[in-house]
């Protein structure tokens, strides 16, 4: 199985971060990763296996593949919500539990809290790690200035719509002034039109610190290819690709139409995928 | 010949060409399309809401009154507002009804106080610790099936015939409740939620105090309903415990001496705690929970 998999993989110089005294300690690193779960008839299911992979600082990785690939796995590891069964982990060059000080997570859905506005709801990532009382409040008015939320800091989860929502979310994120973002598939609950907005708003964000690095988790190729500047796709829990995306020159971002080499990459990546679920696990 | 055949694979030109028989009377090509009607404008008015809501118990109330003072009913049997309205401004009067009321409310709160509370805390170990699962969960499930009133006369014989028996009655009845709905409640709190707390970096007593539990407040708050409703069925039960005082005592001396109307009296004022009970809760909720204002289904 092992070599019709090397078939279809893509190897790629990995970018050189923009400044190389940061790409001496990459955002990610791990070797030999692998994770297993015990499943309800004792035995365990393998979710990942042997991964290696080095994230430069800055770097915008997408993670891909179908559910149950192992990608939110990937994300939980580097969150350090599951210890892995084998293999070496550094986040920022850190252990992924003392790392946590410098990760934002966006998750799937908001999970913002009910009974928190909208500010307080930005405010509620920095209280975790004990920014000060009028910094936390001037930060979370600001960010949410940035994503056109200033009329609706005062209002309840349950007032916002799904797209508002999201976005609270994502700038909860930020303004915890991280060095690594975690997103976890953050706009696949929203529909087309509001994605793209939302979409546009993260861009801005992103555009306005390039040295964060992400790990981004979708199922979606295509925005993958939009969004990230290297993606990676993930197949019964096995790098079956990893390709760097040619730079979106020009590209402002506020269209989702993609042209050319991408075209190229996305149908190079969506065989990737169809031939990973074609040699896989029974 | 050929043209109606040839009409019929055209495209229609315009809305009103679809469905409708050509009748074409207007040139808008729109007539046929109706305006829905405007949604009526909801007035909830606060009248109307208590005029809606005190319906039945106004027409249980004619009822009542149209049974008695009509004598379709014998007065040895159904006793008329007006006897039982006299009869409490009497007990009131000469059975210091305010000090039997305070002490029937101080059972039931004590008693509640300490249910309420057990199954509080005993809820949130098992709902928040895998060893508190372990620990606590399979025994409460047991012994909630064992229904509380089987244990009165255990009761008097443990603890005697005084106030304990009668605290730890009310006590055991009210834990279930609230001890169900924390425990259920707190474990099934958004795991999303609790991760991306965690993720921020919130330490476990942290997340429990400031994500865990708020969260699982509405459904906390539903089993305290539960167990303020249940205070008082077991008041009754426990008043029944040789009472020197208590509106369970009253109710035993009138059912001694044959006093129909008394007895509906201390039937009214249960009614009246269970109402101040509701009220209580619906406050608590109202004031707890602001954000909630909006998942209603109204």
């Amino acid at each position: 199985m092992s070599d019709q998999m090397s078939t279809h993989s893509f190897t790629a110089e990995p970018a050189a971060a923009p400044d190389p005294a940061m790409a001496a300690v990459p955002a990610v690193s791990f070797r030999g990763l692998s994770v297993s779960f015990e499943q309800a008839d004792r035995t365990s299911h393998q979710v990942l296996r042997h991964l290696d992979l080095d994230v430069p600082r800055g770097q915008f990785i997408a993670l891909v593949g179908r559910s149950g690939g192992g990608k939110t796995t990937i994300l939980n590891v580097l969150a350090g919500l599951i210890t892995p069964a084998a293999g070496t982990v550094s986040v920022l060059g850190r252990t992924p539990a003392e790392a946590r000080t410098s990760i934002g997570f966006v998750p799937a859905r908001d999970a913002l809290l009910p009974w928190r506005s909208a500010l307080r709801n930005v405010e509620y990532g920095m209280e975790a790690r004990g920014v000060d009382r009028h910094e936390r409040r001037r930060r979370a008015r600001h960010y949410l200035d940035l994503v056109g939320l200033e009329h609706a800091a005062d209002r309840w989860p349950w007032q916002l719509s799904q797209g508002m929502r999201q976005r609270v979310a994502l700038v909860r994120a930020w303004a915890v002034q991280p060095e690594l973002l975690l997103m976890d598939e953050p706009f696949a609950a929203l529909d087309a039109d509001t994605r793209q907005s939302v979409r546009l708003k993260f861009r801005e964000l992103l555009a306005r610190d390039p040295s964060v690095s992400v790990i981004f988790v979708t199922h979606d190729l295509d925005e993958a290819v939009l969004l990230a500047d290297r993606v990676i796709v993930l197949s019964g829990g096995e790098f079956i690709a990893d390709s760097m995306v040619p730079p979106r020159d020009g590209h402002d971002g506020t269209s989702d139409e993609l042209t050319g080499a991408h075209l190229a990459l996305l149908r190079d990546l969506r065989n990737a995928l169809r031939h990973g679920r074609d040699d896989g696990r029974i | 010949m050929t043209a109606p055949s040839r009409d019929h694979l055209l495209p229609p030109r315009s809305v009103s060409d679809m469905g409708t028989t050509a009748d074409a009377g207007g040139d808008t090509g729109f007539d046929h399309l109706v305006r829905p009607p405007a949604k009526a404008h909801k007035s909830h008015s606060r009248r109307r809401t208590l005029s809606t809501r005190s319906l039945l118990p106004g027409s249980i109330l004619g009822l009542w009154c149209l049974l008695t003072y009509g004598g379709v009913i014998s007065a040895q049997l159904l006793p008329s507002p007006s006897v039982v309205v006299s009869t409490l401004s009497n007990l009131w009067d000469h059975q210091q009804l305010a000090y039997q009321l305070r002490v029937s409310l101080g059972r039931s709160l004590l008693g509640f106080a300490i249910g309420a509370g057990a199954g509080l805390i005993l809820g949130a170990a098992s709902g928040l610790t895998l060893i508190g699962e372990e620990l606590v969960d399979a025994p409460m499930q047991m012994l909630r099936m064992v229904p509380f009133l089987a244990l009165v006369p255990l009761f008097i014989l443990w603890m005697g015939i005084d106030e304990t028996p009668k605290v730890a009655l009310i006590a055991l009845a009210t834990v279930y409740p609230v001890y169900l709905n924390t425990s259920t409640g707190v474990r099934h709190v958004d795991k999303k939620v609790v991760e991306a707390a965690r993720i921020f970096g919130l330490s476990r007593g942290r997340l429990s105090k400031e994500v865990i539990l708020p969260m699982a407040l509405p459904q906390i708050l539903t089993g305290i309903r539960f167990s303020l409703g249940i205070s008082i069925l077991a008041l009754v039960a426990a008043e029944q415990i040789n009472a020197k005082a208590g509106i369970g005592y009253i109710m035993l001396n009138a059912q001694n001496y044959d006093e129909l109307n008394v007895i509906f009296v201390c039937v009214l004022l249960y009614v009246v705690f269970g109402i101040i009970a509701d009220v209580l809760v619906r406050l608590v909720e109202h004031l707890t929970m602001p954000w909630r204002a909006g998942v209603s289904v109204r």
